[in-house]
């Protein structure tokens, strides 16, 4: 289980949410933290990652601003805002519910059919 | 809100390119900065951390792109993109740019002087208290009909009566032409116009007994008083009675402006003599549909017609009062309410020329899609999608037509004195205000898609590699070997365009005949030599028996001036294209009552000998048939042969209907006149009587026109003329002296001003389709230049190939103009009501016309079939 996994489409969005709902980060930081909380098991393209909160910003799911980082540099930091954490919320149940369906169907044998 | 946030967000990265720029690029250098940070703490050196952290972020212009993309940005990017490279490919070629812009400048300044045009006289409503709710009712009332009318009405909630007229004031003592409107009480309120200074005009004010007030129009206030606000109070003298200035309001209906407004009640003592009738305008109640209203009006004014008549109501007035109906015109639109024939006509004349201007600019861009058709391939050969394509070529042919509608803009604003010259004499200029600019600004940009869209949907659909590999163009059958479908589209656009143009060339021959027709028409009197002026005795307050002895001062003073051969006067100029009110006339000479309008003038002895119209039978009228003497008429041929079949009318009776009703007897028969070239065009029969001056009704005095014919030296009896009047009395108002041949020509401005307009354009028309012609055939030339080379090597002659070119030009006129004949057979009927004299298929013009485009068409295909005979084989067969 150490190989890393390449992300499912369309989850990185909800990722994202997650990550800046625990504390405001900036792009590097969303990085660092999911592969932190995933214990490094999802691979994410460095660049890839980009477009991701400047879309998820023009939905206005999160916002940003400029503030300091650990090392005293300028960076950009991203924080849930009001509609983001409702949208996190029925993004997180709708994939809990996905996750049960296609793990229920998955675990089916032959006499349940 | 979530689509405010995008806007916003969206707006800020638009309005703040540089900055957001600048801030994504901090953003992701951090992100590079801080990955390679943390890869030299696991103990790389800085320039293997900085290698390892750019190669795993992966392209930053891609992220970038990606990023841009994500807010929606792009969009807006590639237009900025796109236009500067249309702005390019435009000066590339200027001579293509100059003539595109141009032509839809023609196009869409047309269309914008004739809508504005519109705008003004018929769509804009006024800026008045729910104008949609006001109509005017179709007929002259007299005054106690209107109250009667406004008293018994259930459909309307409030009304007002108005009427306009010319007035002489008086200011600080000096005599001033101006418009007097007289207006009810209700006027102001019903209206929901309010003063600027003081106050409007009240019902209080509007009872006779009350003060004598009156109000400014906003207009005359700032022209003449220049916006003082002392002018409160102060008096303006009418007809020498005192009325006090008491507010100053807006004027609205363009048509019917006034400098001053004064109480209805005062209508009697200032109005012309001649009108008792005043404009009736109310306010629908939401409730009662026009048609319903319609209806209940009729009914009421039929009845309260019967009451006036009373015990005298004969079968007769029976039968004319069952005629009368009332009926709804929406009045709160601008002064013309009727969209008038003419606008009609320029309507469809400039649509025609804007589809003409779009044919032509989507043929040159078809033309350049073929020469451009190797930059495109290569575009689409290294991966640009084809929408992405089609999209830059639309912004081009949209600045084109922006840039177009700009130039357009100025064209209208220049030429709309023509084009307002169809509705009125005073000319209102085109104004570009907002609605006249969005208007400019959708037509400019639907012409842009409309001309612009086949072009670029043709272009982008190459097959890449011939258009790769050979840059000539293949071989075929025709002149337009090229591309087989695209050549018939460039064939079909040349054809459409000939037609329209020929249908166009069609109506603008037909209205220049009747124009030369109607100008030569008999008007039944001689025009030349004929001097007119005015003279308007009841401005200053003459009673009519002190008018009548000022009459024939004037005239013995005229007859008496060197020069002069003879001197006449009449109530009603001739061919002012308004006769008055004409009379009803139950003639019973032939046994039977019949109530018909004739043409009513009153006039003086030797008018006849005047105005060159001949005296039949019978006698002039003479200085005895004075106002006490028995009542006397003569009749026009017309009049006299359809009442008197071939009897001698002389000595006969007949009676005017709505006067004291006294006999009149015929005294004498003079030839027929036009009174106006429109009876004529109808075929209206120009039955006319004519009273003497002396017996007029009370309705016919107040004011006459003096006709002089001049034996030599008019230009000074022209100046003597005011001089004589002046001598009589120093305040008599007079009018500018004038030529009876003048106001004959004058009468013909309106058709003139649209027969200038569709000539003008169907040249413009004419040149367009031959640059369509020569633009089409020279381009189809250069294409073939190899295969005529071939051809010439193997041997063909000279002539077979002048004979080639010339035949594909042949055969596209042809096709031109048969479609064009059948359009203009089907689109001149729509126009037979403005045409003099000729049928509306006359096919003299038909025949005229289509050989006049026939010769053009071959001029322009004949240049370049010229420079295809001269093609050197040697050189065409190097030439790629």
């Amino acid at each position: 289980m150490d190989k890393q996994m390449e992300l499912l489409q369309g989850t990185l969005d909800m990722l994202i949410l997650k990550a800046v709902s625990l504390g405001p980060l900036h792009g590097y930081g969303v990085l660092l933290r999911i592969q932190q909380i995933s214990k490094d098991r999802l691979e994410i393209q460095q660049g890839s990652l980009y477009p991701a909160p400047y879309r998820l910003e023009h939905q206005g799911w999160i916002t940003s601003a400029w503030g300091e980082s650990e090392n005293n540099r300028k960076a950009k930091y991203y924080r849930l805002t009001a509609a983001g954490t409702r949208k996190l919320q029925t993004e997180a149940e709708r994939w809990n519910r996905m996750a049960d369906v296609i793990a229920a169907i998955l675990q089916s044998t032959a006499e349940e059919v | 809100m979530r689509f405010g946030t995008r806007i916003r967000s969206w707006l800020r990265v638009v309005v703040h390119r540089l900055r957001a720029e600048r801030e994504m690029d901090a953003e992701l250098r951090f992100h590079i900065q801080a990955f390679a940070e943390d890869l030299m703490r696991g103990g790389l050196s800085r320039e293997e951390a900085q290698r390892r952290a750019r190669i795993e972020f992966g392209g930053i212009e891609r992220a970038k792109e990606e990023c841009r993309d994500a807010r929606g940005v792009n969009f807006v990017e590639a237009l900025r993109q796109d236009l500067r490279f249309a702005f390019r490919m435009l000066r590339k070629s200027p001579g293509f740019t100059t003539v595109g812009v141009l032509t839809l400048a023609l196009g869409i300044g047309a269309n914008t002087a004739i809508f504005s045009l519109i705008d003004q006289a018929v769509l804009r409503w006024l800026p008045i208290k729910i104008p949609e709710q006001l109509f005017e009712l179709n007929a002259d009332f007299l005054i106690p009909e209107y109250e009667k009318l406004a008293a018994h009405t259930q459909s309307f909630s409030e009304m007002f009566a108005s009427d306009k007229g010319p007035m002489i004031a008086g200011i600080d003592g000096l005599p001033e032409n101006i418009w007097g409107r007289f207006v009810s009480g209700t006027y102001y309120s019903v209206t929901g116009i309010h003063a600027i200074v003081g106050r409007v005009i009240t019902p209080q004010d509007d009872h006779s007994a009350s003060s004598l007030v009156c109000v400014l129009s906003q207009n005359y206030w700032k022209r003449r008083f220049g916006n003082s606000a002392q002018v409160l109070g102060r008096t303006i003298t009418l007809k020498r009675i005192p009325f006090v200035i008491v507010g100053v309001a807006p004027e609205f209906d363009t048509g019917e402006a006034a400098d001053v407004i004064i109480p209805m009640a005062t209508h009697l003592q200032l109005a012309m003599k001649d009108n008792d009738t005043v404009r009736m305008i109310g306010r629908l109640k939401p409730e009662v549909s026009e048609k319903q209203a319609s209806v209940e009006l009729t009914l009421v004014y039929r009845q309260i017609l019967a009451e006036n008549a009373g015990s005298k109501l004969t079968p007769a007035d029976q039968q004319r009062i069952q005629e009368k109906t009332v009926q709804l015109i929406p009045a709160g639109h601008g002064g013309l309410q009727r969209f008038s024939m003419e606008l009609r006509i320029a309507t469809a004349v400039v649509a025609i020329i804007l589809l003409i201007a779009c044919i032509n600019v989507g043929n040159l861009l078809l033309a350049r899609g073929t020469t451009r058709q190797r930059e495109i391939a290569v575009r689409l050969a290294i991966g640009a999608g084809r929408w992405r394509i089609v999209r830059q070529l639309l912004t081009e042919s949209l600045l084109l037509a922006v840039l177009g509608g700009c130039f357009g803009l100025l064209l209208a604003w220049c030429g709309g004195q023509l084009l307002s010259r169809l509705i009125s004499e005073d000319a209102t200029s085109v104004t570009p205000d907002v609605r006249v600019l969005g208007f400019t600004g959708a037509v400019s940009l639907l012409t842009g898609i409309g001309f612009g869209l086949l072009p670029a949907m043709r272009a982008t659909r190459t097959n890449l590699t011939p258009s790769l590999k050979a840059s000539g163009s293949g071989s075929g059958g025709s002149l337009f070997g090229a591309a087989g479908s695209r050549s018939g589209l460039v064939k079909g656009l040349v054809i459409s365009q000939i037609g329209l143009c020929l249908t166009l060339l069609i109506g603008a021959g037909l209205l220049l005949q009747s124009l030369e027709k109607l100008s030569k028409t008999d008007v039944g009197f001689e025009r030349e030599k004929v001097l007119l002026m005015w003279v308007l005795p009841t401005m200053v307050g003459y009673d009519i028996s002190q008018e009548n002895s000022l009459d024939w001062q004037l005239l013995s003073g005229l007859n008496a001036l060197p020069g002069v051969r003879s001197a006449s006067l009449s109530r009603l100029q001739l061919f002012s294209g308004y006769w008055g009110r004409s009379v009803s006339v139950p003639v019973r000479a032939s046994g039977r009552a019949e109530d018909v309008r004739v043409s009513c003038n009153t006039i003086a002895p030797k008018f006849f000998a005047t105005m060159g119209i001949p005296l039949l039978s019978g006698r002039d009228f003479t200085v005895a048939d004075s106002a006490t003497a028995p009542k006397v008429a003569i009749i026009s041929e017309s009049m006299a042969q359809h009442y008197f079949q071939g009897e001698n009318p002389v000595g006969r009776h007949f009676r005017f209907t709505g006067e004291d009703g006294t006999d009149v007897e015929i005294v004498g028969v003079v030839k027929d006149i036009l009174t106006e070239f429109r009876e004529e065009q109808n075929h209206r029969s120009p039955r006319a009587a004519y009273i003497p001056f002396t017996q007029a009704p009370a309705t016919m005095t107040g004011q006459a026109v003096v006709e002089v014919r001049a034996t030599a030296n008019p230009g000074v009896i022209a100046a003597a003329m005011p001089e004589v009047a002046r001598r009589l009395d120093k305040d008599l108002p007079v009018g500018a002296v004038t030529t009876q041949n003048e106001i004959v020509d004058q009468s013909l401005g309106g058709p003139r001003a649209l027969t200038q307009l569709t000539a003008l354009l169907g040249l413009l028309a004419l040149l367009l389709a031959s640059i369509g012609i020569y633009g089409t055939m020279s381009h189809a030339v250069v294409q073939r230049r190899k295969e005529i080379g071939i051809r010439m090597a193997l041997g063909a002659e000279r002539q077979n190939v002048l004979r080639l070119v010339l035949r594909e030009g042949l055969l596209l006129t042809l096709g031109g103009i048969s479609g064009g004949l059948a359009l203009g057979a089907a689109l001149t009927r729509l126009i037979s009501s403005q045409l003099y004299g000729l049928s509306a298929t006359d096919p003299l013009t038909f025949v005229t016309v289509s050989l006049l485009l026939a010769g053009v068409a071959f001029l322009a295909s004949y240049i370049p079939a010229r420079s295809a005979m001269r093609v050197d084989p040697m050189v065409a067969l190097r030439y790629e």
